[in-house]
């Protein structure tokens, strides 16, 4: 362990330990109306009326007609309307806020507002593409040709919801001079002052976004807020009064944005050698009424068709479909840990009908350093798969385990996923799209304020960026301060998205830090600016997919074991190993939180958190029904970093947040297979689909 | 919004009820849940509420004769570790809700609340108890097979008070409790057992198998229940397919947001098969 991992107390541990952190809901706002949304009860139609009440004195209403500028949020299209206007594509779909200062009255104003629709044929099917994709790589239809064994397997993955605590919530006000502030709970400060650009169509000055404390994000506060914003930001401009949106548990759950439910078709071609030398993928993407990330969502999830493994020859090719249900967008993984689940299932699946251990089957193929990418990039960095194999095998029991349960009727199982993420924007984002910028400012005392657009939303990136800033200074920790970014303050250092916010934003930190450092003269004012930079190793052809198409790679080793009641199929988790290479850890406990978190999150994604549509609707609106685990499902989890430093992280640190949740799914779902001696292809695997395999599944 | 007055006295309850007062609020966890509005504004529980969760004289557990007596305002919690409570109701309470949902609920609560899903309702019809509903017109007492009708309803009138319940002593019952839920803690029941046997003299003298969640209401079939009454254990387990297949007329569940009818089906007659399996 490095110095820098040593760990010390979080920033925000004080405040929001003693209750003091000022969430958005906290906000005592003088005269704020309180917004409360009408919403499309149907999937797709027109609107042909609105009938709202006559409205009491200081209650108003805001929709599409109030919008000045576009009637579009801009996520990466401008495609979905901040309001309806004369067509509605998902049930909970937008169309107006009621805005008044009376909580009982707005309540009361909204019911009875009554949207006439001439409904239309809704379209839940996967048909209408608008995103697609593919690439090559080697000679796909030649491994297939020469092929000593074909594989074919489909596997689907559901729905998965955030769950962040605190549900999402927006605050505006006018302020004197004519500009709208807002304040929120985001991971983005500047996707929403963008968005809200040009739906107010003003010029920069016009509008201020400030985060407040934000209680879990998970990627659901990526894109989302946007649409809040631009919501907010019209009221405010209508009304002149501040308003408040704040949305509760179901209203959140059937309206903000999941993770794309997913149908993944792999074919592998198998040389004589029984070694994996071809591919072809096809992914489908639910992306639901609006487009939104969703073609970026696919590509992470192309790219990662390979797994942890070399495979030289490739035919990958994916759509994001377009349906009438909720759209779906941001989630930890970005796409990646539906590819994931597939392809460790196909190796798993492939391993045990070719009478091999999954695990030494994964040896034969794992990705090396100076192999070729799936995009034909290259891994440049060491990679520690085999020996972090070796150690999770070994703290797991594994070998031992995986004979002794095999013997019928324990209903025992282990199971293995290795993965890895790649760490920021995919291809030249960085360089092309964010540009991302960081400040250091300070004063006379010598104290430090870091101003850049991360957010800390409960992961501890304040605590992070501060450990390096002060690390790189030499200076206390304490001397350096990390607010919670506002776009009138901090210069755009790009979303809190990717786990690129300790590499990327960190890494151009420790630079500033080392220009503020050489230039530094005590009781003087300074600062130091640092500009992202593509290192020129990085080429990335964005039309023909091919390149590099990350600037590094976070690997992981995961063993789950699991107890299946024979009596009801539910599954308890024995034990959980993992080992993951980040670089470095910046602060050991902080890493902690978030692997044992992530893999958390990724295990219940495969044999827990169900949520099903039906019609458009969905079925799971609240914690009762949608599961999330609670401490006392959690197995005990047993984490160990590797050190790998990485030459252009901060310290050698690479991304952290999303990697931690890949490997769960497989690895849950591999301990279950080996527990019932059943195939498992869709996951959530929950007990009734347990149960239907025991029936009628195939070994 | 609360009401005028807090009632001190069950008599006092009974009077405002007899007035036209209700609905009875005892912890609230169910009531508050069912009748919320927007965030910040408070439920919707009218003014002329009674609330009985501070009535001292409604909260004890006693034996009289053979049988077990829990005052109906009694928390959840002070149950789960009063020494007087049946073990039936105990494992049953251990899987309800968490801490803090058992510090204010109440048993009364759990039954009038008639959900088939429900877990010390289900104990407590295993354990053919019944309970005591008075007005001020009078006492009566009801078996809880009779006491639900359907989801939410009883037989209890608007002017009536359930003020205790009656466990009859189940010292030499072996018993057997199983909920499934969706996760290990804070789970509604997917579908649950409740089980429970008297053996005497190498026959059984009394057999009861409750279901949760597989029908309208908590399911109990006396008809079958009384096919082995006499038998040897053996008997018994023997007789397994022709019992299950009895249940399996009986156990209708549904398909919902939380599971579907072949598992509920399935699962309950993996939990009866458990149950007599280990007479
Ligand atoms: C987070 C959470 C988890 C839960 N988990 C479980 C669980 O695991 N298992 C389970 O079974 N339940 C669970 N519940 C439901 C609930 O907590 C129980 O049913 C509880 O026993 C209800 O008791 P109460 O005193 O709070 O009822 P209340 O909400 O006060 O009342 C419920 C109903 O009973 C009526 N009533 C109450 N007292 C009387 C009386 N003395 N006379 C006449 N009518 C009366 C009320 O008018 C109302 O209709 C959960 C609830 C929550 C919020």
């Amino acid at each position: 362990m490095t110095d820098i991992s040593a760990s010390i107390v979080r920033r925000d541990a004080a405040a929001k330990i003693s209750g003091r952190a000022a969430y958005v809901a906290d906000l005592a706002v003088e005269g704020v109306l309180h917004a409360r949304t009408v919403r499309s009860t149907i999937a797709k139609g027109a609107i042909l009326k609105v009938d709202v009440p006559p409205l009491p004195e200081g209650v108003y209403t805001v929709d599409h007609s109030d919008v000045p500028g576009e009637n579009g949020v801009k996520i990466i299209f401008k495609d979905m309307p901040v309001f309806a206007e004369r067509e509605v594509r998902y049930i909970g779909e937008p169309i107006l806020l009621v805005c008044g200062p009376d909580k009982e009255v707005v309540d009361e104003i909204a019911r009875t507002i009554v949207v006439t629709y001439r409904e239309e044929p809704a379209v839940f099917a996967w048909i209408d593409s608008k995103a697609h994709y593919a690439y090559h790589k080697g000679d796909s239809d030649k491994a297939f040709q020469n092929a000593a064994r074909i594989h074919t397997e489909t596997f689907e993955t559901g729905y998965q919801e955030q769950a962040y605590l605190e549900p999402q919530g927006m605050v505006g006000y006018p302020e004197a001079d004519g500009k709208i502030t807002l304040v929120g709970s985001m991971q983005c400060p500047y996707y929403v002052k963008n968005a809200v650009l040009g739906v107010l169509a003003c010029d920069d000055a016009g509008i201020r976004v400030i985060q407040a404390e934000t209680g879990g994000a998970f990627g659901g506060k990526e894109e989302f807020p946007s649409l809040t914003g631009a919501q907010v930001a019209v009221a405010v401009r209508k009304t002149g009064k501040p308003v408040s949106l704040l949305y509760e548990r179901t209203e959140d759950v059937e309206v903000t944005t999941k993770r794309h439910p997913s149908k993944i078709t792999l074919s592998a071609a198998l040389d004589a050698d029984l070694r994996v030398i071809g591919l072809k993928a096809t992914v489908g993407l639910d992306a639901g009424a609006y487009l939104g990330l969703s073609g970026v969502v696919l590509s992470r999830a192309l790219i990662a068709a390979t797994g942890a493994y070399t495979i030289p020859h490739l035919s990958v090719s994916g759509d994001a479909y377009r349906t009438n249900t909720v759209p779906t967008g941001a989630f930890r993984g970005f796409g990646a840990p539906q590819m994931f689940y597939a392809v460790e299932q196909l190796m798993g699946h492939l391993a045990a009908s070719l009478g091999f251990d999954p695990v030494a089957f994964k040896r034969r193929h794992l990705a090396r350093q100076n192999d070729e990418t799936s995009t034909g990039g290259r891994f440049r960095d060491p990679i520690l798969l085999p020996s972090m194999i070796d150690d999770v095998l070994e703290r797991s029991d594994y070998k031992r385990k995986r004979r002794a349960f095999a013997k019928d009727g324990a209903w025992k199982g282990i199971g293995v996923s290795v993965f890895f993420h790649g760490c920021g924007f995919t291809g030249s984002g960085e360089a092309t799209h964010i540009k991302a910028r960081v400040r250091l400012e300070k004063d006379a005392d010598g104290r430090v304020v870091v101003r850049v657009a991360s957010a800390d939303m409960g992961q501890g990136s304040s605590t992070a960026l501060a450990k390096i800033v002060a690390g790189v200074l030499g200076r206390p920790a304490d001397t350096v301060f990390v607010p919670h970014p506002d776009t009138d303050l901090a210069p755009d250092s790009g979303p809190t998205v990717a786990s690129r916010t300790t590499m990327i934003v960190g890494g151009l930190l420790a630079r500033a830090a080392a220009k503020l450092k050489e230039a530094w003269v005590d009781g003087v004012v300074q600062s130091a600016e640092e500009r992202y930079v593509q290192p020129d190793f990085i080429r990335w052809d964005e039309e023909a997919f091919h390149g590099d198409a990350y600037p590094a790679y976070s690997w992981g080793v995961t063993a789950v074991e699991v107890e299946v009641d024979r009596r009801s199929c539910a599954v308890t988790l024995k034990g959980v190993w993992s080992s993951y290479d980040v670089g470095t850890a910046i602060d050991e406990l902080l890493a902690l939180g978030q692997a044992d978190g992530g893999v958390t999150q990724g295990i219940a994604y495969g044999y827990l958190e169900k949520m099903e549509i039906r019609d458009g609707r969905l079925r799971q609106r609240n914690f009762t029904d949608y599961v999330i685990p609670t401490a006392s499902d959690v197995g005990p989890t047993d984490t160990v970093f590797v050190d790998n430093p990485f030459a252009y992280g901060p310290y050698g640190a690479k991304g952290l947040g999303e990697l931690t949740l890949i490997g769960g799914a497989p690895a849950v779902t591999a301990a279950i297979e080996h527990a019932i001696g059943r195939r498992i292809t869709k996951i959530p695997a929950t007990p009734e689909n347990l149960l239907e395999l025991i029936e009628h599944g195939q070994d | 919004m609360v009401a005028d007055r807090i009632p001190d006295t069950k008599a006092e309850a009974l009077a405002l009820l007899a007035a036209g007062g209700g609905p009875v609020v005892s912890g609230g966890t169910d009531l508050m849940v069912k009748r919320r509005r927007w965030g910040g504004l408070t439920p919707m529980i009218p003014d002329k509420a009674v609330y009985v969760a501070n009535i001292a004289e409604l909260s004890y557990v006693k034996k009289t004769g053979g049988s077990v007596e829990i005052g109906a305002e009694t928390p959840l919690a002070v149950l789960l570790d009063h020494p007087f409570t049946p073990a039936l109701l105990r494992a049953a309470i251990r899987e309800t809700a968490g801490p803090g949902i058992r510090n204010t609920a109440t048993l009364a609560g759990n039954l009038v609340n008639a959900s088939p899903a429900a877990d010390p309702a289900l104990a407590l019809h295993c354990l053919s108890a019944s309970v005591r509903l008075e007005s001020a017109r009078g006492v009566r007492t009801v078996a809880l097979s009779d006491f639900a009708t359907g989801p939410g309803r009883t037989l209890l009138l608007p002017d009536e008070l359930l003020t205790a319940i009656l466990v009859p002593a189940d010292d030499a019952w072996k018993t057997m409790f199983v909920k499934v839920g969706g996760r290990k803690a804070d789970a509604i029941a997917k579908v649950s057992f409740a089980g429970a046997v008297k053996l005497d003299g190498g026959v059984l003298t009394a057999f009861a198998a409750a279901f949760g969640a597989v029908g309208p209401t908590i399911l109990r079939s006396f008809a079958i229940e009384a096919k082995v009454i006499g038998l040897s254990p053996a008997d018994v387990r023997e007789r397994l397919t022709d019992l299950s297949a009895a249940y399996a007329d009986v156990i209708r569940p549904i398909d919902d947001q939380r599971s579907d009818a072949h598992y509920r089906k399935t699962v309950a007659l993996n939990l009866l098969a458990d149950f007599i399996r280990s007479i």
